[in-house]
């Protein structure tokens, strides 16, 4: 038995093994969320001068639509839609909907690919 | 077994509050977005914050989006940051500064009048 597992292949090269697709939402659905968290006060910031003057509402319009706070905004509104739907796949898990694997790996890629047509279609 | 402070015992309102909250905020976003997308100017943004029961609501998503996100962060750390003398400053940060927030988004809608 320790030979057996004195053969087994050390394989950790990450170009060469891949996650299933579910585990990729997964580490996404985390990342996302962390990247969310961080977003908070920078959302509460825009929310607050948005609202305080029409100068404040124009500048965060600016800030928005172009450069870097551009990049940002497409990355936080991406990052919040795969989250949302990576999340409502896990709520349908936790009421037992979807569970079987091909079922899983469907909703996987699905929860993927909307994410993108959906961030495209809100910007 | 050991039982580790801030974590037994208390994992099923948690598992219930990251549910519960989800919920909200996945109900909440159509709407959300629904209305943003309708203003076109200042005067139309500001107006959509003025009556009560959507400063309340927004207080109410705030804070849903602030558990949520402790208890994520939470999570996130049993995994990254095993040492309690580390974790459990950290996560006492992040509530402190979640505290914070609630008392910003109450500013924030309290002088839209």
């Amino acid at each position: 038995m320790t030979m057996s597992r004195a053969k087994r292949p050390f394989y950790l090269n990450l170009f060469k093994i891949w996650l299933p697709v579910g585990g990729f939402v997964s580490i996404l659905h985390r990342a996302t969320g962390v990247l969310l968290a961080v977003a908070i006060p920078l959302l509460l910031w825009a929310w607050q001068v948005s609202l305080a003057s029409a100068e404040g509402f124009a500048m965060v319009q600016k800030i928005v639509s172009q450069g870097l706070g551009a990049v940002l905004y497409f990355v936080v509104l991406w990052a919040f839609l795969h989250h949302l739907l990576a999340g409502v796949r896990h709520l349908g898990f936790d009421i037992g909907w979807g569970e079987a694997r091909l079922s899983a790996r469907r909703s996987a890629w699905l929860v993927l690919v909307s994410a993108w047509v959906l961030t495209a279609v809100l910007l | 077994m050991t039982r580790h402070a801030g974590g037994a015992r208390s994992g099923l309102t948690i598992w219930l509050l990251q549910r519960a909250s989800a919920v909200w905020m996945a109900l909440i976003t159509p709407v959300a977005l629904w209305q943003v997308a309708g203003v076109t100017d200042y005067a139309a943004w500001l107006a959509l914050f003025q009556p009560l029961y959507v400063k309340l609501i927004m207080l109410l998503t705030v804070i849903a989006v602030l558990v949520h996100a402790w208890i994520g962060l939470r999570e996130v750390m049993m995994e990254y940051v095993q040492p309690m003398r580390l974790r459990l400053p950290l996560l006492f940060v992040f509530l402190a500064a979640s505290l914070l927030c609630v008392g910003w988004a109450a500013h924030i809608v309290w002088v839209v009048v």
